[in-house]
């Protein structure tokens, strides 16, 4: 496939790297509200990044900030060596085109009235990529490569189902022949039985196509089996990063930690999830330090005043916790990591 | 499809349920009667027994059988005349909405593409033209302008174009907004584009329905100019102006009534027939059967 | 056990421009006193149609058959100015999106006394003091000052608590609860079904838990029924029926969950797409998916059979069967 050589050149640097990412909103009253406060996150080539968090904790944005779909209002988003253009009403770089979305909602982001075959072709259609001729086979073959029968690319969107739509929105994304895609909760909008199909895909779409993906959702156990590396985010920061395996047997901080204990889990054992108390904070007014403070288990004297960084530990991981940065010395006892369920 | 699919029908297979909605009866009735004007429109000089201006001896004859609906103050054959009537107020309509579409759709149109100054700019002249009443901002204008069917025809326009174009430009801002425009943006379209491909086709269906439902009150507005004598002028067998004159002849009550009921029947008619448009494009609309 | 509801070979069809549509098509089920019923299912499950059937609350041109018999009488066949008193009197309802099913202009307090005062005819100050109770047993922090409050300030786990106040205010013996965690966050949906299972323990209340998320199920309900396009594919304890799921749908579904253990392999998803009312194949609803399925499967329904106390499936080409004769 075109462009794969010069993948590999940026071996080194990141597909995408978002340093120190602010999203400002407005609201109706004027009140700015940050629903990014600095956050910071990498996706490699080949792999697939989860972005997991609760409401308000600006993951979404985040995501619409990757690929200029809101402006940042701080911070630098990176996508192969060049930053990246917020949209206006001008056309999207070619260069960016390779940078691709992917909605939540499969019966919104594809237009009712055109047939599905034809929107996937757009991205040829746009990009003036690929001789006319050459447009049905490529459409073909990418349906062939999300798992629909060929003759799919003929219908309306209304006579597919929500996970057939769903892949041909991944398809339409695929035409622009990315290096990267971000999905934005791809996986909710379907039924239990279908998001394993379309998760399984996503796996299989990375590993074949090199293609890099940051992967939001909310749904923590299928980014589980899906994500390589998963990034925590709590209220507008991100405050952990590590390899999905790890993130899960030895979270390092306490939301993380919370986040896993608050999964219901369907074994008909009947144990009640651990809920966390207190409310998420309105993102316009965050407590003062780390974020999680008011609702941290742990929390200590320092949490309050003050703001914890993101950073780097062994084996890859990031975390903001201040659990995590006192020294040695002034460990106290009752500190000692717990061993998760 | 789950429960909720079921009761709420996608958009695209409006244009399939047309078929079902002609089963309603009020569409039956509102489409048999639109097309039976429109015939009546196109072949008047030939089944019109008279000709519609000319006058005759007997004045004021009550329904006959030479006379099928009587004869007006100077001898003329009502029933003629509301044949050749429905030339008239049939095409002018037509036409006018055609015109107001066109400025009020591209109008609208650039308000909800552009936004800003342009969007600001219409909306304030389209509000201004609702605050006034219709009839009377209508009647303004053709006094400026001076009476006739022409002028009664622009005055009519220029009332009626805010109407296309609020929802125009409320159509093509939230299909702007919608999820598949912002699609074909990422993937490098611009902004014109997405316009011709993704929004236009979008709009078709409710365009239409707005046109059928204007159809009718642009015969409507034309009558009631003409009643009011500022629109057609004698001896053209205008619905209106026929009206008119049988309001200042009572007794015989067939030289309006019958236009009158011309009128009637044809604005129902596009109504019933816009209404069952809507009914069909509105996808959270349950095509019922019988009974339930 | 006596059941608190009794609900058998419930119907509901739907009158479309094509004929009667079958959402639900004979359904039986028993809610005991004090328990959570869960009623699973995807989407085109008629799961939900069917909590609106026992609510009263089915769309026009809906008909049902079959009895809903709760008190020794048929909420099915009740008059609709009885089933509106029963309605909130003896059955509340929860449903998932609190922000449309509360009032956004009325303060909490309208919203709850009012209640209180139609269907118990409470003073005003006991309707209040009441509604205030009834905030502190959903833990809604300073439930005075929540009484002045408008929805929209509240957060989504806030509204929902809200919601089920609401349904408590007449002291029901059984509530409803359409996907009452679906739209909430993971740690506010914990505390959420933490609340439910507080509340039926302490007030012996039923629950019929409705939704497609069988981890919810499994840490709320005592017993489960799974449905598949309008038909019950298998019922009995959570514990059995999730644990050692028979039917082949059932056991799809569980094992296309992510699960820990298997974190490092491809889900397992169940091939095609959920079956809905208008799209209902002959005889077994689910044979096309089904690795199982046998020429007979296409042709009769399958009838529910008892399997064990209180366990029934409907698949006579029982899996473990089969396996085990390999």
């Amino acid at each position: 496939m075109p462009g794969r050589s010069t993948r590999r050149e940026y071996g080194a640097v990141s597909l995408l790297e978002m340093r120190d990412v602010e999203v400002v909103y407005q609201r109706r009253d004027g009140t700015p509200v940050p629903a990014v406060a600095g956050a910071s996150l990498d996706v490699n080539a080949g792999e697939i990044v989860g972005l997991v968090g609760e409401t308000g904790c600006g993951k979404s944005s985040l995501a619409k900030a990757a690929v200029g779909l809101v402006p940042v209002a701080a911070g630098t988003v990176t996508f192969e060596g060049r930053p990246v253009h917020a949209l206006g009403r001008r056309a999207r770089r070619p260069s960016e085109r390779r940078l691709q979305l992917v909605f939540q909602n499969p019966y919104e982001s594809i237009n009712p009235r055109r047939t599905v075959g034809s929107q996937v072709a757009d991205a040829f259609a746009i990009g003036r990529t690929l001789p006319r001729s050459s447009w049905q086979p490529r459409v073909e073959e990418l349906l062939r490569r999300v798992g629909l029968p060929l003759d799919s690319g003929r219908r309306f969107p209304h006579q597919l189902s929500g996970g057939q739509r769903q892949r041909i929105a991944i398809a339409r994304a695929l035409a622009a022949d990315p290096a990267m895609i971000v999905l934005d909760e791809p996986l909710s909008a379907l039924d239990s039985s279908v998001q394993a199909q379309v998760a399984n895909l996503l796996v299989d779409l990375a590993r074949d196509l090199h293609v890099g993906m940051l992967l939001i959702s909310h749904d923590l156990a299928i980014v589980r089996h899906v994500a390589h590396r998963t990034a925590v985010m709590y209220l507008g920061v991100v405050v952990e990063t590590a390899p999905t395996a790890q993130l899960w047997t030895a979270p390092m901080h306490p939301y993380t930690q919370a986040l896993i204990d608050a999964i219901p889990h369907a074994d008909g054992a009947g144990h009640l999830p651990v809920s966390l108390p207190g409310e998420i904070p309105d993102p316009a007014r965050p407590p003062s330090g780390c974020r999680f403070h008011p609702r941290c288990p742990r929390v200590m004297d320092r949490c309050v005043s003050e703001v914890p960084e993101l950073v780097a530990k062994d084996g890859g991981r990031r975390v903001a916790c201040w659990l995590h940065e006192e020294p040695v010395a002034a460990r106290r006892a009752a500190d000692v990591p717990r061993v998760p369920r | 499809m789950s429960t909720a699919a079921v009761l709420s029908r996608p958009v695209s297979s409006a244009w399939r349920r047309i078929p079902g909605a002609w089963k309603q009866p009020l569409t039956v009735v509102g489409l048999v009667v639109v097309a039976a004007w429109l015939v009546v429109a196109l072949l008047a000089p030939w089944i019109a027994p008279y000709d519609p201006l000319a006058q005759g001896p007997n004045l004021y004859q009550a329904p006959s059988t030479a006379h099928l609906l009587g004869t007006d103050e100077l001898g003329r054959d009502v029933f003629s005349r509301v044949l050749w009537g429905a030339r008239i107020s049939i095409p002018l309509a037509m036409l006018l909405v055609v015109l107001a579409f066109l400025i009020g759709g591209t109008l609208g149109g650039l308000a909800g593409y552009l936004g800003g100054w342009v969007d600001e700019l219409v909306m304030r002249g389209a509000d201004f033209v609702f605050a006034v009443p219709t009839i009377l901002l209508a009647m303004a204008v053709v006094a400026a302008l001076g009476p006739g069917l022409f002028h009664a025809v622009l005055a009519v326009v220029l009332v009626s174009w805010p109407g296309h174009a609020r929802v125009v430009r409320g159509l093509v801002r939230t299909i702007m907004q919608s999820e598949y425009v912002t699609v074909v943006r990422l993937l490098g379209s611009p902004t014109y584009r997405a316009l011709a491909v993704d929004v236009l086709p979008n709009i078709a269906g409710p365009i239409s329905v707005l046109a059928a439902l204007e159809t009718g009150n642009a015969i409507l507005l034309l009558s009631a100019l003409s009643f009011l004598g500022l629109g057609a002028r004698p001896p053209d067998p205008e619905w209106g102006s026929m009206v008119s004159t049988g309001a200042q002849h009572f007794e015989a009550w067939w030289i309006g009534v019958f236009p009158g009921i011309a009128i009637v029947s044809i604005v129902l008619a596009f109504n019933f027939l816009g209404d069952s448009l809507r009914d069909a494009f509105d996808p959270k609309t349950i095509i019922k059967a019988r009974g339930a | 056990m006596t059941a608190l509801l009794s609900v058998h070979d419930l119907h509901v069809w739907l009158d479309t421009a094509r004929g009667p549509l079958s959402i639900v098509d004979g359904v039986s089920f028993d809610v005991a006193a004090g328990q959570v019923f869960g009623l699973a299912g995807e989407s085109g499950s008629g799961k939900t149609i069917t909590a609106l059937a026992l609510l009263g609350l089915l769309p026009a041109g809906a008909r049902t058959g079959g009895s809903a018999i709760m008190a020794g009488r048929d909420i099915l066949a009740m008059r609709s100015s009885l089933r509106r008193r029963t309605r909130g009197r003896e059955i509340a309802m929860v449903f998932q999106d609190p922000t449309s099913s509360l009032h956004p202009m009325l303060t909490i307090e309208r919203q709850l006394t009012e209640h209180l005062r139609y269907q118990l005819g409470l003073s005003g100050k006991d309707a209040h003091r009441r509604a205030v109770a009834l905030l502190t047993e959903v833990r809604i922090p300073d439930p005075e000052a929540a009484m002045r409050g408008y929805p929209h300030q509240f957060s989504g786990g806030m509204r929902q608590r809200i919601q089920i106040a609401i349904g408590l205010a007449c002291e029901p013996r059984l509530l409803v609860a359409d996907e009452p965690t679906t739209a909430l966050d993971v740690t506010v949906q914990a505390g959420i079904l933490r609340l439910l299972h507080r509340l039926c323990q302490e007030k012996d209340l039923s629950v019929i838990l409705i939704t497609h998320d069988l981890g919810v199920l499994s840490s709320l309900a005592d017993t489960v029924t799974v449905m598949y396009a309008g038909r019950v594919a298998e019922s009995g304890p959570t514990a059995q029926v999730m644990g050692h799921a028979r039917h082949p749908y059932t056991r799809g579904l569980v094992d296309a969950l992510p699960h820990p253990e298997a974190a490092d392999r491809a889900l397992v998803p169940i091939a095609g797409d959920p079956a809905g009312p208008e799209s209902r194949p002959p005889g077994c609803a689910f044979h096309p998916r089904c690795q199982y399925s046998k020429p007979s499967c296409r042709i009769a329904i399958p009838p529910l059979i008892r399997i064990d106390d209180g366990r029934e499936m409907a698949c006579p080409v029982d899996p473990l069967v089969a396996s085990m004769a390999q």
